[in-house]
């Protein structure tokens, strides 16, 4: 059957099986909101905090690094476009400073069962904000009885207990995309679907405004942040983005690698961008990608060695994260975590959840305290405590786990 | 057409302007939701629920004549809300009620096409079928799509080809490819 035949059986079925009419019950109910249900006012009319005048850090050792490396890549070959996998050298950037939990902090234990936390499933994105050592996240897609629309959290790991923000000014009314912690800038930035640039310092608790993404890359997708130049990268290596300044910079024309809408994460130990992409974006190919940012060069690999993570249409759930306890990047799904060490070229499952039958997965082996559930999706790593925290996104997965990735113990931090 | 006086700061005029879009939207509202969850009664509850959520948020619309794509993002994801908990739940078909509902003046061919229709869909990711409704029921274009559903645009596009792709070979008697 032709696509063109299968699309007006489709339309005809939908004609068709539309109700024609509404329920009377449902009718009166929706009349009846306005006299039952309080209306819910936000204080759109606060004003927003300027943007933080912060003076641009820019630090020495940054530009040395960056000298050493340019003229490190000066004598070897520039290769522009594909290449074999290979082993690269190692090269190990500060990531940047850390806060440290308050002396006689408990991270270990469990946070407090009552307290308000966001909604189950509403989250999409986290970043681990180094400085205030707290998880940012918020909900793009929130629609539940508080009301709707974004709002912002964070998750101390010290206490393990959430806080709604309640920023002067929050999130436009819908947005959806990718956050990455700007380490030296101590913001966290989004691009979300409008192509909106927005910027949020979580000591301000500021949600700053910036401009759009670039004509020229309309669907462009953050990556990581490098330490190296101090800006954040797209997934693809293509792009640059300097939240002080506010611009874009293309750091490569053409021919970019093929992991297209990935999930990344700097990888210190190599000086890469690792990239994977799973299936159902266009084809089922599972690849992993490693940019070097430094020489426009990349590597791609589709061997079967690579793990497939998220099946189906749901790859941008893929959530990653670069491990800085044992210099690997781990990816994340609802099935299994899998980090894959680029020195060795080497993938390891760490956790897999077991599907049962009736499609729900059932057992996690090593912590059968999940059984009847899944995995927590939304991962990041903990510098704090050199461990990667996991968010549940739905009722089948712990609200907050955290798995110490050398002693491969497992922590629920809260439940 | 109502002027933005109408969502004014009097309670009374912002209850007269939400009851009156309420009612001009609510059947379209249902009917779509109706289609993207396949089923009636809990269509009812997301429609409710999207209203209330609306009736919620009232004062972040400012402009009345946004309010179409401002509560069809709402209604969207309520729906999706509700197909990702039941997705979790392994209750994703369509209802038998609305698989059984035949048209006036179907013949048995029609009807067991239509029949094939609905298992097809039945059988997709819910996520594919959201946009299929949103695509082929409301005849909204991909970026639209994308900005309600809350994906890139190259995401609708990956999903519609895959969903199509999944319903032929359902109407053709094979099966779809199982997709989580």
């Amino acid at each position: 059957m032709n696509e063109r035949d299968t699309e007006r059986r489709l339309r005809d079925w939908l004609d068709a099986q539309a109700p024609s009419v509404v329920p009377d019950g449902l009718r009166r109910a929706v009349a009846a909101i306005p006299t039952t249900v309080p209306a819910g006012w936000p204080d759109r009319l606060a004003a927003a905090l300027g943007p933080r005048r912060a003076a641009a850090p820019r630090f020495a050792w940054i530009l040395l690094l960056l000298a050493a490396l340019l003229a490190a890549v000066v004598g070897g070959a520039i290769l522009v476009g594909s290449q074999p996998q290979q082993r690269l050298p190692a090269v190990v950037p500060p990531i940047g400073p850390v806060a440290t939990c308050p002396p006689g902090s408990t991270p270990d234990e469990p946070g407090p069962v009552d307290q308000a936390r966001p909604p189950i499933g509403s989250l999409e994105r986290i970043v681990f904000d180094r400085r205030a050592g707290r998880l940012v996240a918020v909900t793009p897609n929130l629609v539940s009885a508080e009301g709707l629309g974004p709002q912002t959290w964070t998750f101390d790991v010290c206490t393990n207990t959430w806080t709604q923000m309640h920023p002067a000014r929050e999130l436009p009314d819908f947005v959806f995309g990718q956050l990455v912690y700007d380490v030296d800038s101590d913001v966290t930035i989004g691009v979300f679907v409008s192509g909106r640039v927005w910027a949020y310092d979580l000591q301000a608790n500021t949600w700053t405004e910036k401009g759009v993404v670039p004509e020229a890359a309309p669907q462009v997708t953050l990556g990581a942040y490098d330490p190296v130049s101090g800006l954040v990268v797209d997934d693809l290596g293509m792009w640059t983005y300097d939240v002080e300044t506010d611009a874009w910079t293309q750091i490569r024309q053409a021919n970019g690698p093929p992991c297209e809408y990935g999930a990344s994460a700097y990888d210190a130990s190599v000086d890469r961008l690792v990239t994977y992409s799973g299936p159902g974006w266009g084809d089922d190919t599972t690849m992993l990608c490693l940019v070097d940012i430094r020489t426009s060069t990349w590597s791609a690999t589709n061997a079967a060695t690579v793990p497939v993570l998220n099946t189906g249409f749901y790859a941008s759930d893929v959530s990653s994260v670069y491990d800085e306890a044992t210099d690997r990047t781990v990816f994340s799904d609802e099935t299994r975590w899998a980090a894959y060490d680029a020195t060795a070229d080497r993938w390891e499952i760490l956790v897999e959840a077991v599907p049962g039958s009736a499609g729900i997965y059932e057992a996690v082996p090593g912590a059968e305290e999940w059984a009847g559930r899944v995995l927590p999706l939304l991962i990041a790593y903990d510098p704090l405590n050199r461990r990667i925290v996991g968010i549940g996104w739905h009722r089948y997965a712990p609200d907050v786990v955290a798995f110490d990735p050398v002693t491969r113990e497992w922590t629920i931090l809260l439940d | 057409m109502l002027s933005e006086r109408a969502i004014g700061s009097a309670n009374a005029d912002r209850a007269a302007a939400f009851t009156e879009l309420a009612e001009r939207h609510l059947a379209d509202s249902y009917r779509l939701a109706a289609l993207i969850l396949g089923d009636r009664a809990d269509a009812e509850d997301a429609t409710h629920d999207a209203f209330v959520a609306a009736w919620k948020s009232w004062g972040s619309l400012r402009d009345p004549a946004r309010f179409e794509a401002w509560f069809g993002r709402i209604l969207v994801n309520v729906c999706r809300d509700r197909l990702r908990r039941s997705r979790r739940h392994g209750v994703t078909d369509l209802s038998d009620e609305l698989l059984a509902a035949p048209a006036v003046g179907d013949s048995a061919a029609a009807a067991a096409d239509r029949d094939a229709v609905g298992r097809g869909l039945a059988r997709l990711d819910p996520d594919q079928r959201l946009v299929l409704v949103l695509r082929y029921y409301r005849d909204l274009p991909v970026d639209e799509i994308a900005a309600r559903v809350g994906v890139p645009a190259g995401t609708v596009k990956s999903r519609l080809h895959y969903a199509l792709r999944d319903l032929g070979v359902a109407l053709d008697g094979g099966r779809p490819e199982v997709t989580r």
